[in-house]
């Protein structure tokens, strides 16, 4: 949203419990929240349950009148948190990232594959992603993939733009070794 | 691979749902079963209609918020800093009149060192060091006439004592330091004078405090003050060697009366110290002589020997000084004063170590005063009474 005044009328509003509004925000967040979470659990069923559940729960915190300084931030905070309680619950704390490719993407591509062919190239370009530590998949994906402003990523993510940029820097760096050794 | 490239292929993975793409229908379906949860059913009109009404209430409060944040927060702030800075200059005025074991004084201290903390150069911590123990000396004064009990003043005196001993030696050594490291075109000799020209205040100061002292006082605070002092009368000195050798060098403008008008005063002070000296010496020999019925060990009769010719050797040196002023022979001038005032000290030291020997004992100090010592050093009975004949009293100018 270019509208940065409108973009904070509207939080604002949810902070008010307008329902009205929050339909508004789960517009502007849905995807890059479906997204943040997709990356970590790269499971399209799975990360959509979870999201639902991040919306639910951010209108539980609202609707208890709880201080909320920065929607921004919050809502990822929530997202990410209901991630580690997945896999607590799914016990999954041990499968490195790999393995959960391999659990997962077989089943993936074959749905992939009904909607859109998937290019090896992209593929290549995937696996990279994957193979990243945490923190750098992160900024990749809000940076290129939702198109965050640095702003909005240090909010997300808790961090000061300059430790963002930094963060970007070395995980375009560390993309393109894993893409180059694939 | 480049950036751009990859930045290329990233965004292109953006619209492929292995790169994280929502699905359109799942995105309806689950906001509609969202907002079943959230909110109870209601027809949509009205809806429409409040939602309306009440943005401008969302405006006002967004302006609300902003204006609270970025005006009135950082008016207060500034508020409250200058309160606090008014309320700070307030009571450093007011602390500025306050005695050690006084609330305030800790302020006034702070504020001190806070000012020679910012002093730039060596030469204005001197400037602001002799300052302070012009302080010192007052407070001195003042605690004399104070009404505390006796071991609460005693500490206090000697606190202060202390402390302006130490204040004059590290001008001394300050001014040690910028003689030597001194830039050809910074006139030393100037700093060096003025602190000459306020040590002899300063001992002035002492003096009259130790003058307003009880007896009982006097004793227990004896060693600080004399420290205080000679420690003073080292720091003139000192000084003045700096502004000798500046001015044999030919670094200083100070012209040569004046370079001898100091050494003069030097001389005249140190004359008076000495002869101070012989008086206590005389007096110490005769109490001593006289209470031969009490217990004299060895020591003090060995230590008596050797103070006695002192006042002598002390005057021939200052006589030298003199004649080597007339010669305009300045350092060789200090030489001789400094030899003779370490007669004095010397002597001094010594005297104290055998009077407590005795059965009543005053203490002897340098005055720049002609002074008579009296009470204390008269005969004493078996008994030990202190008496001090009124005329005596009268004459004590002893610090």
């Amino acid at each position: 949203m270019k509208n940065p005044l409108g973009k904070k009328i509207l939080f604002l509003k949810v902070k008010n419990q307008d329902t009205a509004a929050y339909g508004q925000f789960y517009d502007l967040y849905i995807a890059r929240i479906y997204r943040f979470i997709f990356f970590k659990i790269n499971s399209v069923s799975d990360a959509q349950d979870l999201t639902s559940e991040v919306f639910l729960k951010l209108w539980q915190y609202i609707k208890e009148g709880r201080e909320i300084r920065n929607l921004n931030a919050f809502i990822y905070v929530i997202a990410r948190n209901i991630v580690i309680d997945f896999y607590r619950r799914k016990n999954q704390a041990d499968y490195s990232i790999n393995e959960k490719m391999a659990l997962q993407t077989i089943d993936e591509q074959k749905d992939l594959l009904k909607e859109q062919i998937v290019s090896s190239e992209m593929q290549q370009l995937l696996r990279g992603l994957d193979n990243l530590k945490d923190e750098y998949k992160e900024v990749i994906v809000l940076k290129f993939l939702d198109e965050l402003s640095i702003a909005e990523m240090a909010e997300a993510l808790n961090k000061s733009k300059g430790a963002v940029r930094v963060l970007l820097h070395r995980a375009m760096k560390a993309i393109k070794e894993n893409i180059s050794e694939v | 691979m480049t950036d751009k490239q990859l930045i290329k292929q990233l965004k292109m993975l953006k619209g492929l749902e292995a790169g994280g793409r929502i699905q359109g229908s799942w995105v309806m379906a689950s906001k509609e079963i969202l907002m079943n949860q959230i909110a109870p059913q209601r027809s949509d009109q009205p809806f429409k209609e409040q939602a309306q009404a009440s943005d401008s209430i969302y405006y006002w409060q967004y302006f609300n918020n902003l204006f609270k944040a970025k005006v009135l927060q950082p008016a207060l702030a500034t508020l409250v800093i200058a309160a606090l800075m008014l309320t700070y200059s307030a009571t450093v005025s007011v602390a500025n009149a306050s005695l050690p074991g006084d609330m305030l004084y800790p302020v006034k201290t702070t504020q001190e060192a806070v000012q020679l903390a910012l002093a730039v150069s060596d030469e204005k911590k001197v400037g602001l060091q002799m300052e302070f123990t012009s302080r010192r000396v007052n407070e001195l004064n003042q605690l004399v006439r104070k009404d505390d009990s006796r071991a609460v003043k005693v500490r206090k005196i000697n606190t202060t004592a202390q402390q302006i001993s130490a204040n004059v030696k590290s001008v001394q050594d300050k001014l040690n330091k910028i003689s030597m490291a001194a830039a050809p075109n910074s006139d030393v000799a100037q700093v060096a004078k003025s602190v000459d020209e306020k040590t002899f205040e300063l001992k002035q100061g002492i003096n009259e405090a130790s003058a307003g002292m009880s007896e009982e006082v006097k004793k227990e605070v004896a060693k600080d003050i004399e420290e205080a002092i000679i420690n003073t009368d080292n720091t003139g000195t000192s000084a003045l060697g700096v502004i000798v050798d500046k001015y044999q060098k030919g670094e200083t403008k100070i012209s040569d009366a004046e370079v001898s008008t100091r050494v003069a005063e030097r001389i005249k002070s140190t004359e008076l110290d000495i002869e101070q000296m012989s008086n206590v010496v005389q007096q110490v020999a005769t109490s001593t002589v006289a209470a031969v019925g009490q217990v004299l060990n060895n020591n003090t009769t060995s230590t008596l020997q050797t103070i006695i010719d002192k006042p002598q050797q002390a005057k021939v040196m200052i006589e030298e000084a003199k004649d080597l002023l007339d010669q305009k022979n300045f350092g060789s001038a200090l030489d001789k004063i400094q030899e003779s005032q370490g007669i004095v000290a010397e002597v001094t030291q010594t005297v104290n170590t055998i009077t407590p020997v005795l059965p009543t004992s005053g203490q002897i100090l340098g005055t720049t005063t002609t002074a008579v010592i009296g009470a204390g050093l008269t005969p004493v009975q078996a008994t030990g009474t202190q008496e001090t004949s009124e005329s005596t009293k009268t004459l004590i100018k002893t610090n």
